[in-house]
């Protein structure tokens, strides 16, 4: 890292020019031994000479269509012989993020809402596994993605006056459209009313901020009482968050950049102006850790970074060479049950 | 080395090993550009990219039972384009000079695979380090880089000479990678410090 960082960074412009002349496919025989002498002088020279043609191999745009591309490959796949319909099956729901990788569906028997209309449903539940996310299609075509850890309580079939579903934890819902039967999303903290609409709620069993995210549409945010949604607490607009405080009791209404707050549905980590906690929580959930941050030092930086499918490891360090941080790993303990304890990470300020 | 690897990836290729499409398709689309820009750098020729690329994905798929990933998805993916690409230079070689000049000199032509940065890792930075970097510099570099055109077209369109538009580039990617140094390091990565 350091000898990386003090190299001799201007090569001197003779050097740049030899560079340039090559990549531009300008060399003559001449040069380009001159050039290959240069680079086997030293390792900086050689490193120096890869990224500047990394950064020029990597920067070229041509017009290359990925769809086309897949499907041409797709036709090349043989068929297996026993599932032929399979992949053209999944053609159909490519638009899918992801199957669940455990989806674990529990019999709810009989509800014992007080629903007249809905007394009568049988429930599912669906559990998204801790590291991974799962997608449920909902009887009447909506979608939700359930993130890690999270739960979907929801009717085998929905009653003909709304649609009522419980969540505990992260969803991204992409609720079908009809104005006659609402869309009743009831969190632990409050309701979500919707007609047709795209939202984002976290509400994590003992969180101090509950919120939903608004994309496309609008929502009422409603006040639960005794389970059952009753007053108006406000409206959304599109790309507006709204947060609860669980200790204040305040709503709080952003209008901001939403992608943030689902873009774990494709898998990215996205922080923008967020604090350790948030981080911690975030990378938690998608890695299936536990994390624990030592210190309030460390808790007044903010982050503002974008990962995809970094190795927690990778993560972790380019966390603590930007910030001054430090972390240790507790490796899983094995349980007198003959299982073992989930890893463990402890963040702390590494200036004292 | 497989400790390191992200579960997220994880998931994906053991999704991907127990033949869900659904997984290739997510890698695929993910990876697919880089790669032929990847594979580019050394064929120079769009086409012959785009089908090696392609080849090594359905590779990927035909032998998903045995796939060994020691490292991580991207650098197998790299491995195998390059090795595909550099195959397809020497069959290449007898009727094109461009292609035995590169077999001739390895060491101008190499790629480290293990630390290479994809354009899409370095792209929301790449365009602040082009803000930043003087306008005539940045000129040359687009017209370059993104209209394809060589030094020669590039002279012709700003009416100056080859050899200036050669200072310029020179100096174009040296100062772009001054700037992007960190990230060209530090692998994928968009990360920045905020004090209140």
């Amino acid at each position: 890292m350091l000898t990386e960082r003090n190299m001799n960074t201007s090569g001197s412009d003779q050097i740049d020019q030899l560079i340039a002349r090559f990549l531009g496919g300008q060399s003559t025989a001449e040069e380009i031994q001159q050039l290959e002498l240069w680079i086997k002088e030293s390792d900086n020279n050689r490193k120096y000479f890869l990224q500047m043609k990394n950064l020029w191999d990597a920067s070229v745009q041509i017009p290359v269509s990925t769809d086309k591309a897949l499907n041409k490959v797709i036709q090349k796949i043989k068929p297996e012989p026993t599932r032929i319909s399979i992949w053209q099956f999944m053609q159909k729901v490519a638009a899918i993020l992801f199957i669940p990788l455990l989806i674990t569906a529990i019999w709810m028997g009989l509800s014992k809402s007080s629903d007249n209309n809905s007394s009568a449903l049988s429930y599912h539940q669906v559990v998204a596994a801790f590291g991974t996310f799962s997608k449920v299609d909902l009887p009447d075509g909506s979608k939700v993605w359930l993130n890690s850890g999270s739960s979907l309580r929801y009717p085998e079939k929905f009653n003909t006056s709304n649609r009522v579903v419980y969540l505990i934890g992260e969803g991204y819902f992409e609720v079908n459209a009809n104005k006659s039967v609402p869309f009743l999303v009831t969190t632990p903290y409050f309701t979500v009313k919707a007609t047709g609409t795209k939202f984002n709620i976290r509400a994590e069993r003992n969180f101090r901020s509950p919120s939903v995210t608004l994309v496309e549409g609008t929502v009422a945010i409603q006040k639960n009482v005794a389970g059952q949604p009753k007053d108006l607490i406000t409206y959304l607009k599109p790309s507006q968050h709204l947060s609860y405080d669980t200790l204040t009791g305040h709503f709080n209404i952003q209008t901001e950049d939403t992608y943030k707050h689902f873009a774990w549905i494709d898998g990215k980590l996205v922080f923008r102006n967020d604090n350790i906690s948030e981080v911690a929580r975030r990378i938690s959930l998608q890695y299936n850790v536990d994390i624990e941050i030592r210190g309030n030092e460390i808790k007044k930086y903010r982050y503002r970074a974008t990962f995809e499918s970094e190795p927690l490891g990778e993560l972790l360090r380019l966390l603590k060479i930007s910030s001054p941080i430090d972390y240790l790993e507790v490796k899983p303990k094995a349980l007198p049950d003959g299982t073992f304890s989930r890893r463990k990470i402890i963040i702390f300020s590494s200036t004292n | 080395m497989s400790d390191l690897m992200a579960s997220y990836e994880k998931i994906l290729i053991g999704k991907l090993i127990n033949s869900d499409q659904t997984a290739f398709t997510i890698i695929f689309k993910r990876y697919y550009e880089d790669l032929v820009r990847f594979s580019f750098g050394i064929t120079r020729h769009q086409d012959s990219s785009e089908e090696i690329v392609q080849d090594v994905f359905l590779k990927l798929w035909e032998n998903r039972s045995k796939l060994e990933i020691h490292y991580s998805l991207k650098s197998y993916l790299l491995k195998s384009v390059q090795n595909k690409s550099i195959d397809n230079l020497r069959h290449a070689s007898i009727t094109n000079a461009y292609a035995s000049i590169m077999l001739e000199h390895p060491v101008l032509f190499e790629n480290d695979t293990e630390n290479y940065v994809f354009f899409s890792e370095l792209a929301n930075n790449f365009q602040q380090a082009m803000e930043k970097i003087p306008a005539q510099y940045a000129e040359v570099f687009r017209m370059s880089r993104l209209e394809s055109l060589n030094y020669q077209e590039i002279a012709t369109k700003l009416g100056i000479s080859v050899r200036t538009v050669e200072v310029r580039i020179s100096k174009a990617i040296s100062l772009l990678r001054n700037e992007l140094k960190d990230f060209l390091i530090a692998l994928f990565i968009i990360l920045q410090l905020f004090h209140y």
